[in-house]
């Protein structure tokens, strides 16, 4: 057999990923030089790399075809790695803005939040990139363990710390079922080559089909964690209401990111032709269900909430309903495209709103870091009325209401649903959009109709951008979707060869 | 085109006013945008031959290419009476509002959001494309929600404006899936397209299920019975607003998609029954529940609710027989309820209340107000030659074949002739009433929130001229074009159902059914009014109100929401169950597709290695068995490594001895680094970690670890672990070394305390 070279490994297409992870390690190593004035370097270093990967990753659209893979077909770098890319990016941007100002002013300014947060943004890209079932996992354990750490950040807190811990040893238990799965599939397959194992389903070389079966089953668990969905979801409240409130804003975006790219690469490249009723793939039903059975438990539970953060863990329990709705709806052939790309543009416009969201949220917590409650957010729009406008922005984007991202991302997720003859999903998802309509406006009410301790609170230049940002973001994608739309169309999941 | 300029110059205005605000006077600014909402009118209006000639204009811009979806706007006469509505109730009201606004940069932000409404408005009525119907759609919700609101609110006002959202905002999410089922049935999502697409739609097989959320749509944003209720809460909101958004425009939203859509889904069974059933159940119980209210605003909220019930009802006929009497109608209600409102806004700012008890005879003082009043009020009661009267002859024209219609239009008729007569006399004649004592609880500033200093309210006077003008002009037009049918109203009522029509005050062949029913009508709503002595004290049951179902549907989902909280126990024991439990369900669906052809179970021990094997595994079960049942952390872990050692073994036999390497490697690491962790931590320690990872609860709908609690230290002994750091109020810093523990906790109690006391002194 002969070597690869390294012009066989087509290193320059993996940059934004591995050159992110590489970036961590010089902002971990510089960090641990920097005195305490000039800690300012960690954030610098930090949003200089993301901003230039993030210029570099838009040349990585449309890439001719023999540079779409690299490892030799471990990586891909097709359309829709750069859109996974796109969001992480825009993800760890946020991150890294709002946790500055809120981790000085809480007392865990830990110069390795900035490298931790970075790695954590690659496994994510890399999930997304993964051309290979081992990459997978890699990219897994590369997203999650991060995050672990992150979650315990505000040690010796004990919230922190059980929330870290939760979240690991769940997390590490569903890693097994992901492995145990991957493990079945090669069984079955003979490959973890994910376009081998396409073509090997479809030439019906695979060895049992049960055993597939079993296999995706296994790897949906361990997928279906990370993106939090029921009933796989009994983590994220607790984490999320325990960990630093910027360590849950990211996580909220970057692991469900990371989860839904590698769910979809999995599903839709390697496994659409495992055979099910019509057709349909066999899966589709399972995530169907799952959808529905997120979609509703997130939305009803999170009603009874009144901690911002556990309220936030419900409602991205429910997008992540939204999210596995347009996932099923790739199960069916001639949707499969569109409803690949609807589910990227909700995961941007998701990304925007909910970072928002959880800026905001930081922007409200006090100094003493105790959880912001709703009761926080009354009359608000008085004291701090820009937070408030666009806080009342990512909302309405949340619930679906325009003229907001929101609206036009499950625009497209219902078409999608619609489209694949799933209506019934996409009406549980319209009455859970009217459910969570109540919860999402009595913070809107809140800030606007109810009378707050009426002190204004100091205003924090680098969270401000970011929420600045992210109501811009939410906006524009709400009114002139067209630029991150065609990206997004032309992220087409498909196996190699032929 | 021009007519996308007609859509975005409200919003331009409306941003523009508002940084003008700090220059311009409230009044300067009312003026400003009555100039522009004038233009906007004659410009529609001028386009109304050349619709009425061409037929429907359309306009399509690109906006998301890649799928198909234009920013289209269509403008054919039905359009552009919606349109002529809005502008034209807009000038009058933003003149009024000028004067009626106090404070300017107030008068600036109310302004602005008005102006955001009728762009909002102007482009569901011109709208081209669904996609572009419901945004709009929503974006009125929002803006009506946001003028509900303004005043800030008490806690019933905030109640409405949530109610007001969630019918309105979740009935547009109904709507929403419905035009996209229709879009997906129709193959375009252009207006155009599915409504000369009609026979093909009506025979889809999912007629019903889109043509049911798309009613269920319409209904919720016209206050249709059983959604009805959200309207009269949304009275909170300014007066300008409310008789703009909540009288004239937005509520007729509804009716203007349902007209709008009747070419492509009307007529059927389904929709006929449907619309007839819920509008003339709306208009009576509107006209009905309009006895019971002493608000001004709210007789007017109910009155509304039955208007718009005969409008829906109206729209449901078959053979769209009923849509002239609805273009007329919608006409004639703007003009009288949009002069009524304003009427009512003015009373209620010069006489600092609009409780009907209070007020009588102030007709003496203002009396160019009540003139105006008599004349919208006698539209109101539909006593000819006013619109109103026109209006209500056509509508039972239209019934007059249907016994139980008939009499329920003419009941309502007359409890909205008793209403218009209690707006227009116990308010301006009569006998002066003091005021009444205002119950402590009532704050002030809900009578006149903008202050005191605009009138003298001692002695009561007319208006200013330019105030009056609105109301005096929207009354006065009520009779032109009641009296001047032929060349005003045909042509635009012709224009908007799209078929030549003739309009008539006196039926030509002589006096019919319709007109003695009208008179009917009237004598029996004078008649009612005469005794309202008597009813006035009767307290109607009402067996469940909308409000009442509204709270308990959310009620029962947070119930729902409660159950499904007990499973979020919070033990991480029980999560593992889960998901494991989970697990062995989605494989179950799998192994009955296993086929593989298992080896015999027949055990073979006939080589070395087989019996080696053997042992490993047993050994490896064993020692995994005992990392679970040690108590001793140590001997757990050793076990661990063990098990780890025994499938090393295996591998080895296999033989894959890289495999076996590796995994000694791993193995002897992770062991010896666990032993590590344990020799730096102490028994004590662990096993209090232990007992919050795995034996802790979490109730209720707190669902929160029981540290981060709000009521600040008093349940902080409830948490077993970790008293000496506080998580609810704590800094968190690493202590000093020499630094006590107790100390630092007293410290930061300190703070806790101060914290709290500062809370204290802002009670919500």
């Amino acid at each position: 057999m002969e070597l690869p070279t390294l012009q066989d490994l087509n290193l320059a297409v993996t940059l934004p990923s591995m050159g992110l992870a590489l970036w961590a390690c010089v902002v971990l190593a510089v960090g641990l030089f920097l005195p305490e004035r000039r800690r300012h370097w960690n954030l610098v270093l930090s949003l200089g790399g993301i901003v230039a990967l993030f210029l570099y990753n838009l040349t990585l659209f449309d890439l001719p075809a023999d540079r779409q893979s690299a490892f030799l077909g471990m990586y891909r770098a097709d359309n829709f790695t750069a859109f996974v890319n796109l969001i992480a990016l825009v993800t760890a941007f946020f991150g890294v803005l709002m946790a500055y100002e809120y981790l000085k002013r809480t007392h865990i300014d830990r110069g390795e939040y900035y490298p931790l947060l970075l790695i954590s943004t690659s496994g994510a890209m890399l999930m997304g990139a993964s051309g290979d079932l081992a990459v997978l996992f890699v990219a897994l354990e590369l997203l999650s363990i991060p995050l672990y750490i992150m979650s315990g950040l505000r040690r010796p807190n004990a919230a922190s710390e059980e929330s870290a811990l939760k979240y690991f040893l769940l997390g590490a238990f569903s890693s097994a079922f992901l492995v145990y799965g991957v493990a079945l599939v090669y069984g079955a397959a003979g490959s973890t080559d994910l376009s081998e194992i396409f073509h090997r389903v479809n030439a019906g070389l695979i060895l049992d089909q049960g055993l597939l079966l079993a296999g995706a089953g296994l790897m949906l668990v361990g997928l279906g964690f990370k993106v939090a969905a029921v009933p796989f979801h009994m983590w994220t409240p607790d984490v999320y209401q325990g960990a630093p409130t910027a360590v849950t804003g990211y996580m909220s975006v970057g692991a469900k990111l990371g989860g839904f790219a590698g769910l979809l690469r999995v599903f839709i490249v390697a496994l659409p032709a495992v055979s099910g009723a019509g057709d349909a793939t066999g899966w589709q039903d399972t995530i169907a269900l799952i959808a529905a059975l997120t979609m509703i438990l997130g939305n009803v539970v999170a009603i009874a909430q009144r901690d911002v953060k556990r309220m936030l863990g419900y409602s991205s329990i429910a997008h992540a309903g939204y999210i596995l709705m347009g996932a099923a709806a790739a199960g069916s052939p001639d949707v499969r495209d569109f409803a690949v790309s609807a589910s990227l543009f909700y995961l941007l416009a998701y990304a925007f709103t909910n970072l928002g969201a959880f800026a905001v949220t930081v922007a409200i917590e006090k100094d003493d870091a105790t959880n912001p409650q709703l009761d926080d957010f009354n009359g608000l729009s008085k004291t701090r009325p820009v937070l408030a406008l666009a806080m009342a922005l990512f909302m309405l984007s949340l619930t679906g209401i325009p003229p907001t991202a929101g609206v036009v991302g499950k625009f497209f997720l219902f078409q999608a649903a619609v489209n694949a003859g799933m209506v019934w999903l996409a009406l549980i998802g319209v009455i859970t959009s009217v459910v969570s309509a109540f919860y999402y406006l009595r913070i809107v009410v809140n800030m606007y109709l109810r009378e707050g301790p009426g002190e204004a609170q100091a205003q924090r230049s680098f969270l401000g951008v970011a929420v600045g940002l992210a109501a811009v973001g939410t906006f524009v994608l709400g009114v002139a979707p067209v630029l991150f739309l065609d990206l997004a169309q032309r992220a087409v999941l498909v196996a190699l060869g032929g | 085109m021009d007519f996308a300029l007609v859509v975005a110059i409200p919003f331009v205005l409306g941003i523009s006013v508002y940084f003008l605000r700090d220059r311009l006077r409230p009044v300067q600014q009312g003026l400003l945008l009555t100039a522009g909402m004038a233009l906007l009118f004659v410009f529609l209006l001028a386009q109304l031959p050349r619709v009425t000639e061409q037929g429907a204009l359309e306009f399509v811009a690109p906006w998301m290419p890649q799928i198909g979806l234009t920013f289209a706007l269509y403008v054919d006469g039905l359009g552009l009476l919606f349109g002529l509505l809005v502008t034209g109730i807009g000038s009058a009201v933003m003149l009024y509002t000028g004067c009626y606004m106090d404070d300017a940069r107030q008068a600036g932000r109310f302004f602005a959001l008005m102006l955001a409404f009728t762009g909002s408005m102007l482009a569901v009525v011109l709208a081209g494309n669904v996609v572009v119907l419901f945004i709009a759609w929503e974006l009125t919700s929002v803006m009506s929600f946001l003028l509900i609101g303004f005043k800030g609110a008490d806690d019933e006002a905030r109640k409405g404006a949530l109610q007001s959202l969630m019918i309105t905002g979740g009935g547009g999410l109904a709507l929403f899936v419905g035009l996209l089922l229709l879009g997906n049935a129709a193959g375009t999502m252009q207006l155009g397209e599915i409504l000369s697409n009609g026979e093909a739609l009506r025979q889809h097989p999912w007629y019903g299920a889109f043509t049911g959320l798309i009613l269920l749509g319409c209904f919720s944003k016209s206050a249709q019975f059983p959604l009805h209720f959200w309207l009269p809460q949304a009275m909170n909101a300014p007066t300008p607003a409310s008789a703009f958004l909540h009288s004239a425009t937005m509520v007729k939203a509804g009716v203007y998609l349902l007209a709008r859509l009747y070419p492509a889904l009307g007529d059927t069974a389904l929709w006929n029954a449907a619309l007839s059933t819920v509008g003339l159940a709306t208009m009576l119980v509107g006209a009905v529940l309009a006895l019971r209210q002493r608000d001004l605003k709210g007789i007017l909220a109910y009155t509304t609710i039955s208007q718009l019930g005969a409008l829906v009802a109206l729209i449901g006929q078959p053979e769209s027989a009923g849509l002239k009497a609805a273009a007329v109608g919608i006409v004639a209600h703007a003009l009288y309820k949009g002069a009524l409102f304003l009427i009512a806004g003015a009373v209620d700012h010069t006489t600092g209340t609009r409780n009907i008890n209070e007020l009588g005879g102030i007709g003496r003082q203002m009396r160019g107000l009540a003139a105006a009043t008599a004349i919208a009020g006698l539209s109101m009661a539909g006593v000819p030659p006013l619109l109103g009267f026109v209006a209500k002859e056509t509508l039972l024209e239209t019934v007059i074949q249907q016994p139980l219609a008939l009499a329920v239009v003419t009941v309502s008729a007359a409890l909205t002739v008793t209403a218009a007569l209690r707006l227009f006399w116990d308010v301006f004649m009569g006998a002066p009433r003091t005021r009444l004592p205002q119950p402590e609880h009532v704050p002030h500033d809900r009578h006149h929130p903008f202050g005191d200093d605009a009138f003298d309210y001692s002695c009561c006077h007319d208006l200013p001229p330019l105030m009056l003008a609105s109301p005096g002009t929207l009354a006065t037009l009520s009779v032109i074009a009641g009296v001047a049918l032929a060349p005003l109203m045909a042509p635009l009522v012709s224009a908007a159902i799209g078929k030549q029509v003739s309009l008539y005050l006196f039926p030509p062949s002589g006096v019919n059914l319709a007109l003695v029913l009208s008179g009917v009508a009237l004598a029996l709503g004078i008649g009612v009014f005469a005794v309202r002595r008597v009813w006035l004290k009767w307290s109607i049951p009402v067996p469940v109100s909308g409000v009442q179902v509204y709270d308990g549907t959310i009620r029962a989902v947070e119930s729902v929401g409660d159950v499904l909280l007990k499973m979020q126990s919070g033990r991480i024991r029980y999560y593992l169950a889960v998901i494991l439990f989970s697990v062995l369900v989605l494989l179950a669906t799998a192994v009955p597709n296993i086929r593989i052809d298992l080896p015999t179970p027949a055990v073979q021990l006939t080589t070395a290695a087989h019996v080696l094997e053997a042992i490993l595994l047993v050994l490896a079960l064993a020692a995994t068995l005992a990392s679970i049942l040690f108590e001793r952390h140590l001997v757990a872990a050793l076990a661990l490594g063990i098990a780890g050692y025994a499938i090393g073994g295996m591998f080895l036999l296999e033989p894959a001895p890289d495999v076996a390497l590796v995994q000694f490697l791993v193995e002897t690491l992770a062991t010896v680094l666990i032993i590590i962790i344990l020799a730096r931590t102490s028994q004590d320690e662990r096993r209090r970690a232990m007992a919050r990872l795995w034996g802790q609860t979490r109730r209720g709908s707190g669902a929160r670890p029981c540290r981060v609690h709000r009521h600040g230290r008093g349940s902080r002994h409830l948490c077993p672990r970790r008293r000496e750091q506080p998580a609810h109020t704590g800094r968190y810093r690493r202590m000093a070394p020499g630094e006590c523990a107790s100390a630092g906790w007293r410290q930061r109690r300190g703070r806790g305390d101060s914290h709290r006391l500062s809370r204290h002194g802002h009670p919500d």
